[in-house]
């Protein structure tokens, strides 16, 4: 058990190369990454994108079209107890109505040799002593994950796989799930929590695995996700191409122009209806000194700052386009009519009005 | 191997499904039994020394079977389609990735639960027959060899019945059809299919029906007396065979196209 085929220690999840394609549907495309123990990892992305059915194959549920995911080197299948190893709850509906919490775990526990006392034992970790003997029929969503929780844990494993484990748990029952993935993950184990949203796990994780459309957009340190929330610049200008090109030579990213409207008299217009130039990651003195230097008049100079969730979404967004290859060109900003009423925005009018 | 069949144990020991099935099933089977009894000496008694009685104390001892296979037959059923219904056959996969050991428990086990069961309930309706048939002053018929043969074998009989719905609960796999595939085949496919392959002399094929089968191992039953002329029928432990055949063929079939499929 300790030498194991890829040479990965026994708590590396490592998903190489996996697809699965369910007739004319691509939901997982040649997705890589890797989940190192010790740390807790979201495995984020919108509804669809293919997380379950990742985790799934990583499980040895559904069997991959093409590559292979790993537990410390070793497919699912090829676990001898596969319970003392790996520690996983998918949905918060797999059990039956009709039997108790105790007995569903029991039912769980038979497999892997685990007495009945540790199922008491985990009932109470997880607070469902009071509840244990009562069918699951009558349990709330958050009892059921708790009881998913439990499930996890009864084999003490080194590896934990949870699917969006904080859906349907009131703010106490998400701070509690948190401390208790943080000290497991303090404990060297591995833990692998799946959610739509960051939201939700921000405060939890310690690295990021996002995917979009089956394919993998960002893989990373949180801190590292956190570096791309940045701002961006927006001019009002009747000049937008001359600013545009002035910027781009000066090595700035210009991910908008707008020219003038045709018909449009510059000389009369409000700030709105002349065009703009939108610079990611500039300062917005940069930019105006940018115009003033070359006589270009400013109608408005605003500054967008991107929170960590719009750089989450927009590495989604990004993804979106078929044959586009994903996070190429970094996050695009989200739509003004969106970012406008959630975003910080700071506006300094018209510096110059030399024509 | 020994932890799948003691898992599925406790599942079915973990919800109300065992009871009901098998107070149906004992007190159905003694019903029919005590109904058998009645007929049995309205139609002359089975003490009379003047040759064959029309209805024989092995029909009455058989009813169990009879009548009673179709709650084993349930049970094995359910005890899959029910995974897939709520959805535990995620953490069945997820503790015992093995699936064919999986399988191999629920097989045996519910092979056992169903000899258990059968058990249960032949010794309750033998035991109201017998009492019915000596308050009416018939012989009990519990001193004849085949008799005790079909008492002895009734609960083999219904264990393998169980194992067959374990096999069709596996190919069919969503409960509501499963159930109304054994009950359409119970009440209409099998009686019709029997007596028309005896009207067609077809050289006895319909005793290798599965009926057919299972009452040359616990005696004949209902069906023989109706299906006339269907007199000849398979030694006991050939129809046994041929009954455990069909039950493996189902949960390999079943084990081959569902079982190790997707689990999404």
């Amino acid at each position: 058990m300790s030498t194991s085929p890829a040479g990965d220690e026994p708590g590396r999840i490592r998903v190489d190369h996996l697809s699965k394609r369910f007739g004319s549907v691509q939901a997982v495309d040649d997705l890589s990454f890797e989940v190192a123990p010790g740390r807790v990892t979201g495995f984020l992305g919108p509804n669809g994108a293919g997380k379950t059915t990742t985790l799934r194959m990583l499980l040895g549920l559904i069997t991959p079209t093409a590559g292979t995911a790993t537990i410390g080197g070793r497919r699912f299948a090829e676990l001898s107890q596969p319970s003392r190893t790996v520690g996983a709850a998918l949905e918060a509906a797999s059990f039956h109505p009709g039997r108790t919490a105790r007995d569903h775990l029991r039912v769980m526990a038979r497999p892997a040799g685990i007495t009945d006392a540790r199922v008491d034992e985990v009932l109470d970790l997880v607070g469902l002593s009071g509840d244990a003997r009562r069918r699951v029929g009558g349990y709330s969503m958050g009892m059921r994950q708790r009881l998913g929780l439990a499930g996890t844990l009864l084999g003490d494993p080194q590896v934990l796989v949870l699917d969006e484990p904080a859906n349907g748990l009131d703010p106490e029952g998400i701070a509690w799930l948190r401390d208790l993935l943080r000290r497991l993950a303090g404990l060297g184990r591995t833990v692998l929590i799946s959610s739509h949203m960051l939201s939700e796990v921000q405060q939890t994780v310690d690295d990021v695995v996002v995917i979009a459309r089956g394919r993998l957009v960002h893989a990373s340190h949180l801190s590292e996700l956190s570096a791309l929330a940045r701002r961006s610049v927006t001019v009002r200008t009747p000049a937008p191409e001359q600013l545009a090109t002035a910027l781009q030579q000066a090595g700035h990213q210009v991910t908008r122009t707008e020219p003038v409207p045709a018909g449009v008299d510059v000389a009369s217009a409000d700030a709105a209806a002349v065009g703009l130039v939108e610079v990611d990651g500039i300062d917005p003195a940069v930019a105006g000194r940018a115009a003033a230097g070359l006589g270009i008049p400013v109608y408005a100079l605003s500054v967008r700052e991107l929170s960590l969730e719009q750089v989450f979404l927009g590495l989604i967004a990004g993804a979106g386009g078929p044959g586009q290859p994903p996070a190429a060109a970094g996050p695009p900003l989200p739509d003004t009519g969106v970012a406008q009423t959630s975003t910080h925005e700071k506006s300094t009018t018209s510096i110059g009005g030399n024509r | 191997m020994i932890a799948a069949v003691a898992t599925e144990f406790i599942k079915v020991r973990s919800t109300r499904l065992w009871w009901i099935m098998l107070g149906l099933l004992v007190v159905l089977g003694s019903g029919m039994t005590a109904m058998m009894a009645a007929i049995s000496h309205l139609a002359g008694g089975t003490g009379g020394s003047d040759g064959a009685p029309v209805v024989g104390t092995g029909a009455v001892y058989s009813m169990v079977v009879g009548f009673g296979y179709v709650f084993t037959l349930i049970m094995g059923a359910l005890s899959v389609t029910s995974e897939f219904r709520y959805q535990t056959i995620t953490p069945t996969y997820l503790t015992d990735p093995r699936r064919g050991r999986v399988v191999a428990g629920k097989t045996v086990g519910q092979l056992v639960i169903g000899i258990a069961f059968g058990i249960a309930a032949t010794v309750v309706a033998s035991a109201v027959g017998a009492v019915l048939l000596s308050i009416l002053g018939d012989s009990t018929g519990l001193g004849e060899d085949s008799v005790r043969r079909s008492l002895a074998l009734s609960p083999l009989a219904l264990g393998l019945w169980a194992v067959i719905g374990v096999g069709m609960g596996a190919l069919i796999k969503n409960q509501i059809a499963a159930i109304v595939v054994i009950i359409g085949f119970n009440q209409i496919v099998d009686p019709v299919l029997r007596l028309v392959l005896a009207l067609a002399n077809l050289g006895g094929v319909e005793q290798f029906l599965p009926t057919a089968a299972a009452e040359s191992v616990s005696g004949g039953g209902f069906s023989t007396l109706m299906a006339t002329g269907s007199g000849s029928s398979l030694s006991w432990w050939a129809g046994g065979l041929v009954l455990l055949g069909y039950g493996i063929v189902f949960v390999v079939l079943g084990w081959l196209l569902t079982l190790r499929r997707d689990v999404s």
